[in-house]
């Protein structure tokens, strides 16, 4: 795949947003994603970095502004402690195949097409050894490989992870974004990563976007770090 | 000893009774796994006004049954999604509602007679050929559709915002799957009777879990156990002239406690 940079493929514009009760959690936000970026949206809890989430995945509609999705296929992970069921009677290989029933038709198993995506999937993220195995067994970063499999079968041109690492521990995080590194550059998919973690992130990705309410911050990260209201989010925000 | 297979109504009723066993419990894995089991009660207690009403104006109270559990379990999603209410109150809404209607619809009829005590815990005995035709068709037809929807069903069940987000329609399947729940519950009222119906679509399922299987085997597990308190119940009942829904189910749950026993070693 090719990335181009320059072509949007969400656009948000002028979008507020405020819950039945109290004060706008997100006040005239605009940003656009483009094709091959690798986004970071940071901000403290509260801050509204999920609703905004939400409202681009079409969970929730905006009160005032628009948002424009001029992609396809998305994929999402969502924040894995809270997000599924440890008892779940499902193997790794159940999980991932999950990535390809959006694309078929009702009343149509997986071709062997979509089972050989499937399995690719499986290696990508190095999860060959436990294919077999139920999903609740394994350790946190061994479900997020898994669940990034699944979003990875889709064939997605954009992933949405939300807080991925929440619950999984030091080593298998960095595995974690060594892969996300890997699908970024080498296949071109668009990644945009919420996280509370601003330390982490702004190694990670290319670009930032900081949202406390107002959108702070949007551009390079290596911007952000060098720029004093960077320094000052980090300062203040730290969690 | 009396050899139960030479009458007419324990042939009936045990295949009335494997349809539903093998239903029951595959609409009850997805059931239980996205926690809608209180769904189970309380669409039994709105098939109750839906029997009264049946009863009441002489038609087969099985059909009114059907059609109260389904339009009520539509009405039940959309209160839900509207978010006007929590999703437990709508359920206490219509459990409550449709067991207030019951009790009216049932004075104007003259108050209680056998007939409403066998749809309250189940008559095998009283399965009419015409109540087969009924189950046999439904039973089929309900498996039919889930089988179409399962796959999307199962994202849907283990992560409903990201089976959202890749393109499900999720609004749609979670309706067809609450309709199919309706008529399965209305479906097992002549077998194990509207108070036990929950019974009968969770406990297997229960038990299967405990197997620690992927999905489908799990499936598999929870209706060879359904069948197999079913068959089980039906005979026992006979043979001891104990009540057969009762029976049924209290196998179905002596099976879940041996499941727990083998599983835990």
């Amino acid at each position: 795949m090719n990335a181009d940079h320059t072509k949007n493929i969400i656009e948000v514009k002028n979008v507020s947003y405020s819950y039945i009760t109290g004060s706008p959690v997100l006040k005239n936000i605009n940003l656009n994603i483009h094709k091959g970026d690798y986004l970071g949206i940071v901000g403290p809890n509260g801050g509204g970095k999920s609703t905004l989430i939400k409202l681009i995945l079409g969970f929730i509609k905006p009160q005032e502004g628009t948002i424009n999705m001029l992609c396809q296929n998305v994929a999402y992970v969502g924040q894995k402690a809270t997000d599924f069921d440890q008892k779940f009677p499902a193997t790794v290989r159940d999980v991932v195949s999950m990535g390809r029933y959006s694309t078929r038709g009702l009343f149509r198993g997986l071709s062997k097409d979509d089972r050989k995506m499937v399995e690719d999937a499986i290696d990508q993220v190095g999860m060959s050894d436990f294919k077999e195995r139920l999903i609740g067994d394994l350790s946190g970063g061994q479900q997020q490989k898994t669940f990034i499999a699944r979003a990875l079968a889709q064939h997605p041109e954009i992933i949405f992870l939300d807080e991925p690492t929440s619950g999984v521990d030091q080593p298998s995080q960095e595995q974690f974004y060594k892969i996300l590194r890997k699908l970024n550059s080498d296949l071109g998919i668009t990644l945009v990563l919420i996280s509370h973690d601003v330390d982490v992130i702004t190694q990670e990705v290319t670009e930032i976007a900081a949202i406390n309410r107002d959108l702070i911050f949007y551009g390079e990260a290596k911007d952000f770090v060098k720029e004093e209201h960077g320094i000052k989010f980090i300062a203040h925000h730290h969690v | 000893m009396l050899n139960l297979f030479q009458y007419d109504f324990v042939i009936k009723g045990l295949i009335a009774g494997l349809f539903i066993a093998i239903v029951a419990p595959t609409i009850g894995v997805f059931l239980v796994l996205r926690r809608y089991s209180l769904i189970a009660d309380t669409l039994s207690h709105v098939s109750l006004a839906g029997i009264a009403l049946g009863l009441l104006l002489g038609i087969n109270p099985l059909l009114t049954a059907i059609g109260a559990t389904t339009i009520s379990s539509v009405l039940i999603d959309k209160l839900r999604l509207s978010r006007k209410v929590y999703g437990e109150s709508a359920l206490a809404l219509f459990l409550s509602g449709s067991l207030a209607l019951a009790v009216v619809l049932i004075g104007l009829s003259h108050g209680f007679n056998t007939s409403l005590f066998n749809y309250l815990f189940g008559s095998i005995a009283t399965v009419t050929t015409s109540d087969i035709l009924t189950v046999s068709i439904l039973g089929i037809a309900v498996l039919a559709v889930l089988i179409i929807i399962y796959n999307e069903l199962l994202f849907i069940t283990f992560d409903e915002d990201s089976a959202r987000v890749s393109g499900i329609p999720v609004n749609a399947i979670n309706t067809i799957f609450i309709i199919l729940a309706a008529i399965t519950i209305s479906l097992a009222i002549p077998i194990v009777g509207i108070l036990l119906i929950s019974a009968l679509l969770v406990i297997p399922t229960v038990a299967a879990l405990q197997y620690k299987k992927s999905f489908f085997p799990t499936i598999l597990i929870a209706q060879l156990i359904s069948a197999f308190s079913v068959i089980a119940g039906v005979i026992v009942s006979f043979y001891f002239n104990l009540a057969p829904g009762g029976t049924i189910v209290l196998i179905s749950l002596l099976a879940f406690i041996i499941t727990q026993i083998i599983t835990s070693k």
